[in-house]
């Protein structure tokens, strides 16, 4: 069994505003790999570009940090190409639901074992409080001065309708249920996606409060089935729909391959190469 | 006559190309060496296209402006391409679409009431223009069955025996006109082993040779087919290839699946690359082996989809923000496209980074001859993937030599420079640049890309006419190959062309070498160079 201090990366100095959520997704995420006991060798971490997506700098695993809005199809492409390896991406509302939304609905379609961890507060923090857009209709933001004029997206009913297999919510200041998930997630055999209500210091006060952590209301709570697809939108679509937290929807047995087989390359030789051609060949 | 130059016209869906395909392969067949082009509008139906065989004795590099035979599908065939037809050459042409007025030798063939005849639709009337072909050369006439049952082979049995028919009344009506051969012919040595393909399967077969594991790639003409050549072998390669929802995935996939282990492929068109722009900055950065393969379309924008062009080496050569370390190449013919193809992923390896093989839609989708042992002649590997127990770290922020985030200028400054070392060690090993043809010449073309073929013809044509000249091709953008300032101070006459309006080769050169060549020949009308094209511009020049 591995513990949680094998993930710790010590060399690097964090910068994290303190008491971020952020940290509470970090030690979620490092008591789910150590309770699914896998070696950190065998986990690549992606992260997306904004706070949290600096998550791989510390932690001791293989770790990858790539442009704004395309963690994910770096991450699906590092799962294809060594199923053997828990491919998680730690990225931000922004990456996930702005610039690389197209990616996502893919994803989604595509369903590529790998866990996908959105860090949802709707606000760019690294970009010093623009509104993000999961940011509420009128939210007021320094590129919005006059609040926006959208309504904000619905992250869990993007994934129903798009077909994801995984789809949850956790909350960073709930460690204990958010780790949870993450292992469930992790088990899963099947893209993992996860909204996770973080709390930004700076720029997102109000989710700071107690009554925000309180207002959390879990799905376990209520008998809900997370094998019922309409049941899941109900929840998401109901009332207070955005404060719910833990697995909306989870579909396993999906037929599905799971990956590629490991590749190789089957045609080294001449005589395999002119055989791809051979309806190309001249004929006497 | 040892060259002979066939233009095929006709609306868009009547055949025109399954007819060009069949005359190339037919001739391919009697041991010719095939120069394919085919010029077709961006629409599905309804348009006028054109399909231009150049068929030789000898190597075939390019295709003609003028022919020798042309083929009317359409009565726009008549007004247009007939016009192109060579003193004594032939026109084959329905009464019913049109009476040429042309000074061509007439072959009239009711190919439309013959098709409706023997096979019971017009349709057919590529298969009755095929038998009249074949027998214009004096081809076996049991070739038009084994072809045909060959090229219709998804239709039922006895469709493919109306359509042979309907071949041979063909091959009997033009017998009875035309009594000399177009050109001399015999069926091939069997034991010559030779294939008919286009540069995007050369490209697709290299990238297999090259041990490619993982491609992904955004359908965009002209370097569509890569994907579907390789998605149609992967059964048999293993290879790992997805047709993903855009370029921007794409790439960051490729960059994804290097980082974890594959060797790792992308292929698209100029519009593709500008969206992949960031990932090959991304794959420098993080030193990943990736090899996109960016097929040219004239621009801006969507620009000619289906016509060629050179319009995007300064695209390519400045992809990405900041100084990117991105080696960028680009072959001549078809075999020269497979070697570099293959040892792109070589020097992927040894640079550990992005590596940009550039091609054009006129070698991309031409078809040549090309004989089996092309496929041997590149080099072997020798950058196997090294392996690690180590964890990796991959940051595309700039990062010290253990993959952790750094803004210490001194090594900031280290960490550029190393990149770049990388592209300047590669440099020693391309070879330098060269003259070919004629070895004290008056002319020199200078020249990159698929345009190569037509300069070699030019050069042949001029030297022939008394204007010895050479070609000097330029391969390898970045890092500039060598030689090419010691080579250009020897010539008496540089002429530099380029498929795009601002010399953008040109301007390489001077930047790299402080040598201007002063007279261009640069041409944008998303057409391939032919040779009697240049030596008229070429002696205006002159």
């Amino acid at each position: 069994m591995t513990s949680i201090g094998d993930y710790h990366c010590n060399e690097v100095k964090r910068s994290w505003c303190p008491g971020c959520g952020d940290f509470g997704i970090e030690a979620a995420l490092k008591s789910a790999l150590s309770k699914s006991n896998i070696e950190p060798k065998r986990v690549m971490t992606v992260g997306g570009i904004g706070c949290s997506g600096l998550l791989p700098y510390w932690t001791k695993t293989n770790s990858f940090v790539g442009l704004h809005g395309r963690a994910l199809p770096a991450a699906i492409g590092m799962s294809i190409a060594d199923p053997d390896s828990q491919v998680v991406v730690m990225a931000g509302d922004g990456d996930a639901y702005g610039i690389g939304v197209g990616h996502l609905v893919h994803a989604f379609r595509r369903n590529q074992k790998l866990v996908y961890m959105v860090a949802n507060n709707g606000v760019y923090a690294l970009t010093k409080g623009q509104v993000s857009p999961t940011a509420e209709l009128n939210a007021k933001g320094s590129s919005t001065p006059f609040g926006i004029n959208m309504p904000p997206i619905d992250p869990i009913s993007l994934a129903l309708i798009s077909g994801g297999t995984f789809v949850a919510r956790g909350f960073a200041g709930d460690i204990p249920h958010l780790a949870e998930i993450i292992e469930r997630a992790i088990a899963h055999e099947g893209f993992s996606f996860i909204d996770i209500l973080q709390p930004c210091v700076s720029y997102h006060k109000n989710m700071c409060d107690s009554s925000y952590a309180a207002s959390m209301i879990k799905l376990e709570a209520s008998n809900h089935d997370a094998g019922d697809l309409n049941a899941a939108l109900t929840q998401a679509r109901g009332e207070n729909g955005n404060r719910k937290v833990g697995i909306f929807y989870c579909k396993e047995n999906n037929n599905r391959k799971v990956s590629d087989a490991h590749m190789y390359a089957g045609c080294r030789s001449s005589e395999d190469i002119l055989g791809l051609i051979r309806p190309m060949r001249v004929t006497g | 006559m040892n060259r002979l130059s066939i233009g095929i016209g006709g609306q868009a869906g009547e055949g025109v190309e399954t007819l060009g395909h069949a005359v190339a392969n037919l001739m391919a067949k009697m041991g010719k060496e095939i120069a394919t082009n085919g010029e077709f509008y961006n629409a599905i139906k309804g348009s006028h296209n054109t399909f231009e065989i150049s068929v030789s004795d000898e190597a075939a590099l390019s295709t003609s402006t003028h022919y020798n035979l042309v083929i009317a599908m359409d009565g726009q065939t008549l007004a247009e391409e007939a016009r192109r037809i060579v003193t004594d050459g032939y026109l084959i042409y329905d009464p019913e679409t049109g009476a040429p007025d042309v000074s061509a030798k007439l072959v009239a063939v009711p190919f439309l009431n013959i098709a409706q005849e023997v096979a019971g639709t017009k349709l057919a009337k590529n298969m009755v223009l095929f038998g009249c072909f074949a027998a214009m050369v004096k081809a076996p006439k049991e070739l038009l069955a084994s072809m045909i049952d060959e090229l219709l082979k998804n239709l039922p049995p006895e469709v493919k025996q109306r359509n042979v028919e309907a071949a041979q009344r063909g091959y009997e009506v033009a017998s009875e006109q035309v009594h000399e051969s177009l050109m001399r012919v015999s069926v091939k040595d069997p034991a010559v082993e030779n294939y008919l393909m286009s540069g995007n399967s050369i490209s697709a077969l290299a990238a297999v040779r090259a041990g490619c594991t993982f491609f992904a790639a955004y359908p965009m003409t002209p370097s569509t087919s890569i994907l579907e050549f390789l998605a149609k072998w992967s059964n048999k390669t293993k290879m790992s290839v997805h047709h993903v929802e855009d370029e921007l995935a794409a790439i960051n996939m490729a960059v994804g699946a290097s980082y974890a282990g594959a060797r790792a492929m992308v292929a698209t068109s100029g519009g593709g690359f500008a969206l992949m722009t960031e990932g090959v900055g991304l794959a420098a950065m993080l030193e990943t082996p990736i090899v996109v393969v960016e097929v040219q379309r004239p621009g801006p924008a969507t620009g000619l989809p289906t016509r060629t062009g050179q319009g995007d080496l300064r695209q390519v050569l400045h992809a990405g923000q900041g100084d990117v370390p991105h080696m960028v190449l680009s072959p001549g013919t078809h075999e020269e496209a497979f070697q570099m193809v293959r040892e792109a992923f070589e020097y992927a390896e040894a640079i550990r980074g992005p590596v940009t093989v550039l091609m054009e839609k006129c070698l991309a989708e031409g078809m040549r001859t090309i004989d089996s042992d092309a496929f041997d002649r590149a080099l072997d590997f020798t950058c196997e993937r090294q392996t690690s127990d180590k964890l990796k770290r991959a940051i595309s922020y700039e990062h010290d030599a253990e993959g952790n985030p750094t803004e210490e200028p001194l090594t900031v400054i280290d960490r550029q420079r190393s990149r770049w070392n990388k592209i300047d060690a590669i440099a020693e090993k391309l070879p330098p640049g060269r003259l070919e043809g004629a070895e004290s010449a008056t002319v020199t073309l200078v020249c990159w890309g698929a345009t190569y073929g037509a300069a070699m013809e030019t050069s042949k044509l001029l030297t022939a006419e008394g204007i010895a000249t050479n070609v000097l091709h330029i391969k390898y953008f970045r890092p500039f190959q060598s030689g090419v300032l010691e080579t250009l101070q020897k010539t008496v006459r540089p002429i530099l062309i380029e498929g795009n309006l601002t010399a953008q080769l040109g301007g390489l050169i001077a930047e790299k070498t402080g040598f201007e060549i002063k007279d261009k020949i640069l041409d944008v009308s998303g057409r391939p160079f032919t040779a009697e094209g240049l030596v008229e511009r070429i002696k205006e020049i002159l």
